[in-house]
C-alpha cells in the first residue's frame, strides 16, 4: 500500500510541475464564455480596449517638476520604446512617444516631444499645445501637467499575455523607480495579475495558519503530537494529489482553484479526527498491537460507511457549482469534489497505517476520558433538548421562516475595494488615477452599420454624436473616446486652427478626406476599422456599485433601442461590463448551486439512509444554518460577494456530514430496539465530541480565511464559519428535539 | 500616398510577365560580386522609372474588413529626385482628393495633400519615417526610395522561396529613424528580382513584417523588373496591404509643372493611360 502511495505521490508531484496559473476574465468566465468572446473579437477588430495605464506624478519625485521636463520626458521614451515591441503590445502612447497633431504654416504638422537625440528643443511650445489638447489632457496628462501616463494596450485579453506584458513592464519601470520615480498601474491586466498575485502570496501564508489551527484542534482531542503530525501529513499529501490532478487535467489555477488547499486540508482532518477519537475510544483498553490493529479495523468499519457518505454529499455539493454559467466554478467543483473524494482515500489509507506502525502507545482521550466533561456536557445539551422539544423546533421553524423572508433581500454586489481589499496596492493605484487623471474603468461600445452603409455619412456622425452626448451626460461615465474627436481636431487644422470648424464635415465626402488626413497622421484602426462599417466608443467609467453598473447598463441599452437606428448592431463590452458579467454569473451561480447542492445531497442521503423521511429530516439542520446566514445578511444588508456566495453549496455539502455521522448512530441503536429518546441522546454521547471537534476545525480554517487581503475570501471565511457552527447547534440541540417531537407524533422515526 | 511611393518603389511596366528563364542568368557573373553590389543591382533594377499608372489598393484588417481604393498616378524623376502626383478615383467619397510627393536628398520626402471638397492644399508633415502610413501596412521608410548605400549589408545563407534560388542579403538601416533593426532582401539569382523583404525589430528573431511581389506578377521593360502585384503583410497587427498595378505607360511624356503644389489646387488632369 505504501508503494502505491508512494507511486501516486510522485505522478501527483509530476503534475504539479505542470500546473499554471491563469488571470483575467477568461481565467474566471471560461473562453467560451459569450462576454469574452465578444470582448476577445471587439480587441481583435480595433487592436484596443484592454489597456495598462502606467500613471506617475512629479509631485512624487524629485526628477521632475512637470511631466514635460527633460528627465521625465526621456523616462516616458525609454518605457514605451522599451515596451512597444514587447511580445503581446499592440500599442503604446505616452506624452514622449505619441504623436500631437498641430497645424503648421501651410498645412498640418504630427510632432512628438521626444526624437531620436531625446526631448526636442521647442518643448514648451510643445507643451502648450499639448495641456489645449482634449486628446491629451485628461488621458495622457493631467491638465496641470503634474501627472502623466503611458498606455499600453495589449493584443488580446489571455492571461498569459497579461502576465508576460507586466513582466515586461516591470522590467522596464524598474531603473526609473531605483532613480525616484512611483507608479500606479491600472487597468484589467493589472487588477489580475497584481491582485491575484497578491492573492497568491496570501494563500501561502494561509495554509501554514490553517494548519496549525488544526493541529491545535487535533492536539486538543488526542493529545497525541504523532496524530496531530500524522493527519496533518494525510492532509498536506490529500492538498498535493489533489493539485497534482489539477495539473495533469491541464487547468489553469485561479482565483477560486487557490481556495482548494485549506479547503481539502480542513476536510481531511475532519475525517483524521473521526478516525482519531473513535480510535481513541476503541484502543483504550488494548493491550498489544495486535489489538490496537483490530481496533483499527473496528473503527474503520464503524465510521467507514458515514464517512463514505458524507464525502459524497460533500463532493455532490461541490459538484453542483458544474451548473455554474462561470468556467471556473465549474473546474473549482469538480477538483474539489476530487480533492474530497482524496481526503477520504487518505484518511482511510495513510493515517491506519501510520498509526499502526508507528504508535505503540494508546492515543489519549483527553484529560476527562469517558465519562468525563464532554460526555456530561453532551447529556446536558440533549436534555434541553429533550425537556422543551416543541418549543425548541417551534423557535427553530420561526427562525427559518423569519430568514426565508430576509432571502429575497439579499443583493450580489462586488466593490473593487471590497473584492481586493483597502490595502491592495491596486485598490490603492486606482484610488490615485481616479483623483489626478481619469475615470478608471472603461465601458467599450461597438457600432457596426449595415452591408454598404460607411461612418462618413453626415447623419451617421450626428448619430454618434449625439450618442457621444448620451453617455458623458450618464452618471457614472465619464469622457468618450472615438473618431469624432480627432476628426474635429483634424477639420479645425485644416481651417487654420479655426474653432468654429472643430466639428465634423457636412458631407460625407469632407468627412472622408478628413479621415483620410488623419489617417496621415495618427493610426484610425484603434476607433474605425478600414471599411468605415465599424466604430468604436471608448467610455470612462467610475468603479461603481453593481447595481449601479446594472442600471447603468440598462439605461445604455435603453437609449441604443430607442434612439439608435435598428439595422446598427451595436455591442457593449470591456472591462466594465466583463465585471458586471461576472457578478450577474455568480449570482445565478449562487442560486442553482444552492438548489442543485440541496437535491444532489437529499437524494445521496435518501440512498444511504435508505429513506427519503429521514433525508428530508437531515436536510433540517443542515439548511437552516444556510437559511439563518442569508437571511440574517438579506436583513443586515450585507451583500453577497464573488466568495460567500459560494457559500450556501459548501456549508450545505460540509454541514450534512455531522448529520448523517448523527443519524447514523441514531438508527443503529433504534434498530437495536432503543427508545427514540435514549438512542438519540447515546448517538449525540457517542459522536458529539467528534461532531463538536470537526465543527471547531471547519470553523477555524474557514474563520483563518479572514487574514486573506481579499475581502471576498475573507468574507466567505467568516460566513461559512458563522454557518458551520450554527450547523453544530442544529444538529445537537434541534435535530434531536425534532426526532422527539415526530416519535411522541407517532411518526416512524 | 501610399500608391505614391509604390509607384517609384514599383515603377510599374504591363508589358508581357517576366519568368525567371526569360532573363539573362546574372548568377554567373555574380560570383564575385559582394551583398552590396547584389542590393545595389536589384534596387537599381526596381527603381528609377518614369511612370504613369493606374492601381488599386487593398488594405484587410485584422477583422477580415477590407478597404479598396484607385489611384490614378505619375512619377517622374526631376534632378535625380523622384516626384510623384497621384487622384484618387475609387471610393467615390475621395475622388477627386490628390496627394503629391516630392523627393528630398536630405530629409524625409515633402507630402502634400489637396481635398476637393475643401479647396485645400495642405502639407503633411509628420516626425518619424517609422511611423505608419495613412491606414495600410506601409511606413514612410517602406515608401522611400533605397539606395545599397543606406545600409550595412551582409551575405546570408542562400534560400530558395517558390521554388527560386535567391541571396538573401541582411542589411541594417544606416539613415535615421529606422523602425527596422534589420531588412533581409531576398534576390533571386537568375535576375536581380526583389521577391521578398523580410524587416526585423531591433533584436527580434521573426520578421514582423513581410513584403512579397510574386513572380507570376513581375514585367521587365527597359532592363527593369517591375513587380505588378505586392503583398505587404504585418505580423504584429495582423493586417495585409495589397497593390496591384492596373494600368501603366513607362516613360511619359510628364510636365515638370504636374509635381507642384499649385497643380494639385488647380485640379490638374493626369495625361491619359495610354499603355505600353
Amino acid at each position: 500500500m505504501l508503494l502505491f502511495l508512494a507511486g501516486v505521490t510522485v505522478f501527483a508531484l509530476v503534475g504539479l510541475l505542470r500546473l499554471r496559473t491563469d488571470v483575467g476574465y477568461a481565467a474566471f468566465l471560461g473562453e467560451s464564455h459569450p462576454a469574452v468572446r465578444r470582448f476577445d473579437a471587439f480587441l481583435e477588430r480595433f487592436g484596443g480596449g484592454y489597456p495598462i495605464a502606467v500613471v506617475w506624478s512629479c509631485a512624487e519625485t524629485e526628477r521632475c517638476e512637470h511631466v514635460f521636463d527633460d528627465d521625465a520626458l526621456r523616462m516616458a521614451a525609454t518605457v514605451a520604446g522599451r515596451l512597444k515591441s514587447r511580445p503581446g503590445v499592440r500599442r503604446v502612447e505616452s506624452p514622449a512617444t505619441s504623436l500631437l497633431v498641430l497645424s503648421s504654416e501651410d498645412g498640418v504638422v504630427a510632432r512628438r516631444f521626444v526624437d531620436e537625440h531625446g526631448p526636442v528643443d521647442d518643448v514648451e511650445f510643445l507643451a502648450e499645445r499639448a495641456l489645449g489638447d482634449k486628446l491629451w489632457v485628461g488621458n495622457l496628462v493631467s491638465a496641470d501637467a503634474q501627472v502623466g501616463a503611458i498606455l499600453i494596450e495589449l493584443r488580446a485579453s489571455d492571461s498569459a499575455t497579461s502576465v508576460v506584458a507586466y513582466a515586461e513592464l516591470e522590467a522596464a519601470l524598474a531603473p526609473f523607480r531605483d532613480r525616484g520615480y512611483r507608479y500606479h498601474l491600472v487597468g484589467g491586466p493589472i487588477d489580475f495579475v497584481v491582485a491575484g498575485d497578491e492573492l497568491r502570496r496570501a494563500n501561502e501564508r494561509l495554509i501554514p495558519l490553517v494548519g496549525v489551527l488544526l493541529a491545535g484542534v487535533i492536539w486538543l482531542l488526542v493529545r497525541s503530537v504523532f496524530a496531530v503530525a500524522a493527519t496533518l501529513a494525510s492532509g498536506a499529501l490529500a492538498v498535493l494529489w489533489t493539485l497534482g490532478l489539477l495539473g495533469w487535467i491541464g487547468w489553469p489555477q485561479n482565483t477560486l482553484t487557490q481556495t482548494l488547499p485549506p479547503l481539502v486540508l480542513v476536510i481531511s482532518a475532519c475525517h483524521g479526527l473521526h478516525l482519531l477519537w473513535r480510535y481513541a475510544a476503541e484502543s483504550s483498553d488494548a493491550v498489544d498491537r495486535a489489538e490496537r490493529e483490530a481496533a483499527l479495523l473496528r473503527v474503520a468499519r464503524d465510521i467507514g460507511g458515514p464517512c463514505v457518505i458524507t464525502t459524497l454529499t460533500t463532493a455532490g455539493a461541490f459538484l453542483s457549482f458544474t451548473t455554474s454559467g462561470l468556467e471556473s466554478f465549474v473546474r473549482f467543483g469538480i477538483v474539489s469534489a476530487a480533492g474530497a473524494g482524496i481526503a477520504l482515500l487518505l484518511s482511510f489509507a495513510l493515517l491506519p497505517i501510520l498509526l499502526r506502525g508507528v504508535m505503540l502507545a494508546p492515543l489519549d482521550r483527553g484529560p476527562e476520558g469517558e465519562g468525563g466533561a464532554w460526555e456530561r456536557a453532551l447529556h446536558g445539551l440533549t436534555r434541553v433538548a429533550a425537556a422543551a422539544p416543541l418549543a425548541v423546533v417551534c423557535v427553530a421553524a420561526l427562525l427559518g421562516a423569519v430568514s426565508a423572508v430576509g432571502l429575497p433581500r439579499l443583493e450580489v454586489d462586488v466593490s473593487y475595494e471590497d473584492l481586493y481589499g483597502e490595502d491592495s496596492r491596486v485598490v490603492r493605484w486606482v484610488h490615485f488615477v481616479e483623483e489626478n487623471l481619469r475615470a478608471p474603468e472603461t465601458l467599450e461600445i461597438e457600432i457596426g452599420l449595415p452591408d454598404g452603409e460607411r461612418l462618413s455619412a453626415p447623419e451617421r456622425m450626428d448619430r454618434l454624436a449625439e450618442f457621444e452626448a448620451f453617455l458623458s451626460a450618464t452618471d457614472g461615465l465619464g469622457r468618450v473616446h472615438s473618431i469624432l474627436d480627432p476628426l474635429r481636431a483634424m477639420n479645425r487644422l485644416l481651417h487654420d486652427d479655426d474653432p468654429q470648424y472643430e466639428r465634423t464635415g457636412r458631407t460625407a465626402r469632407e468627412n472622408a478626406g478628413l479621415l483620410f488626413l488623419l489617417g496621415g497622421a495618427a493610426p484610425l484602426d484603434p476607433w474605425v476599422t478600414v471599411d468605415l462599417r465599424y466604430a468604436r466608443l471608448s467610455v470612462e467609467a467610475s468603479k461603481v456599485p453593481q447595481d449601479r453598473l446594472r442600471e447603468l447598463i440598462r439605461e445604455v441599452r435603453g437609449y441604443v433601442e430607442s434612439e439608435l437606428p435598428p439595422s446598427w448592431t451595436v455591442t457593449l463590452t470591456g472591462p466594465a461590463v466583463l465585471v458586471h458579467t461576472m457578478v450577474e454569473e455568480v449570482k445565478h451561480t449562487q442560486l442553482y448551486s444552492f438548489v442543485s447542492a440541496g437535491l444532489v445531497v437529499l437524494v445521496l442521503v435518501a440512498v444511504f439512509l435508505r429513506s427519503f423521511g429521514w433525508a428530508v429530516l437531515a436536510m433540517i439542520p443542515t439548511g437552516l444554518p444556510v437559511l439563518l446566514t442569508l437571511g440574517v445578511m438579506g436583513f443586515a444588508g450585507v451583500r453577497l460577494d464573488v466568495g460567500t456566495a459560494m457559500v450556501a453549496a459548501v456549508v450545505i455539502g460540509i454541514a450534512i456530514d455531522d448529520t448523517v455521522h448523527l443519524l447514523t448512530q441514531y438508527r443503529r441503536r433504534r434498530a437495536r430496539g432503543l427508545e427514540a429518546a435514549i438512542s438519540i441522546e447515546q448517538a449525540v454521547v457517542h459522536v458529539g465530541r467528534a461532531l463538536i471537534t470537526t465543527s471547531i476545525a471547519l470553523a477555524l480554517g474557514f474563520l483563518s480565511l479572514v487574514v486573506s487581503p481579499w475581502s471576498s475570501v475573507a468574507s466567505f471565511g467568516v460566513v461559512a464559519s458563522v454557518a458551520i457552527s450554527v450547523a453544530l447547534l442544529a444538529d445537537l440541540v434541534v435535530l434531536p428535539a425534532l426526532i422527539l417531537v415526530l416519535s411522541r407524533r407517532r411518526w416512524p422515526v | 500616398m501610399f500608391a505614391l511611393g509604390l509607384c517609384a518603389w514599383c515603377a510599374v511596366f504591363m508589358s508581357s510577365p517576366v519568368r525567371a528563364e526569360d532573363v539573362p542568368p546574372a548568377a554567373a557573373d555574380a560570383v564575385s560580386l559582394s551583398a552590396h553590389d547584389i542590393l545595389d543591382r536589384a534596387l537599381e533594377k526596381r527603381f528609377d522609372l518614369d511612370a504613369r499608372a493606374s492601381i488599386a489598393i487593398t488594405v484587410t484588417s485584422r477583422g477580415g474588413q477590407r478597404d479598396r481604393k484607385q489611384v490614378e498616378l505619375a512619377s517622374k524623376r526631376v534632378n535625380g529626385l523622384v516626384q510623384s502626383f497621384g487622384r484618387f478615383t475609387y471610393p467615390e467619397e475621395l475622388r477627386g482628393m490628390a496627394m503629391l510627393r516630392l523627393e528630398k536628398a536630405d530629409r524625409m520626402d515633402d507630402f502634400f495633400a489637396y481635398l476637393p471638397e475643401f479647396k485645400r492644399v495642405r502639407r503633411l508633415a509628420t516626425p518619424h519615417r517609422a511611423d505608419m502610413f495613412v491606414g495600410t501596412d506601409a511606413t514612410y521608410e517602406d515608401i522611400e526610395r533605397r539606395r545599397a548605400n543606406d545600409y550595412d549589408v551582409e551575405l546570408s545563407p542562400s534560400d530558395v522561396i517558390h521554388g527560386e534560388d535567391v541571396w538573401v542579403v541582411t542589411t541594417a538601416p544606416r539613415y535615421a529613424e529606422s523602425g527596422y533593426g534589420r531588412v533581409d532582401y531576398l534576390i533571386a539569382k537568375s535576375d536581380y528580382a526583389i521577391l521578398e523583404q523580410r524587416h526585423y525589430r531591433v533584436g527580434a528573431e521573426n520578421a514582423f513584417k513581410v513584403i512579397e511581389a510574386p513572380r507570376s506578377h513581375m514585367r521587365m521593360l527597359q532592363e527593369r523588373i517591375v513587380p505588378t502585384r505586392i503583398i505587404m503583410t504585418d505580423h504584429n497587427h495582423g493586417t495585409h496591404t495589397e497593390v496591384e498595378i492596373l494600368g501603366l505607360v513607362v516613360n511619359p511624356e510628364l510636365p515638370d509643372s504636374l509635381f507642384t503644389t499649385s497643380a494639385l489646387s488647380r485640379e490638374q488632369r493626369l495625361p491619359p493611360l495610354d499603355e505600353d
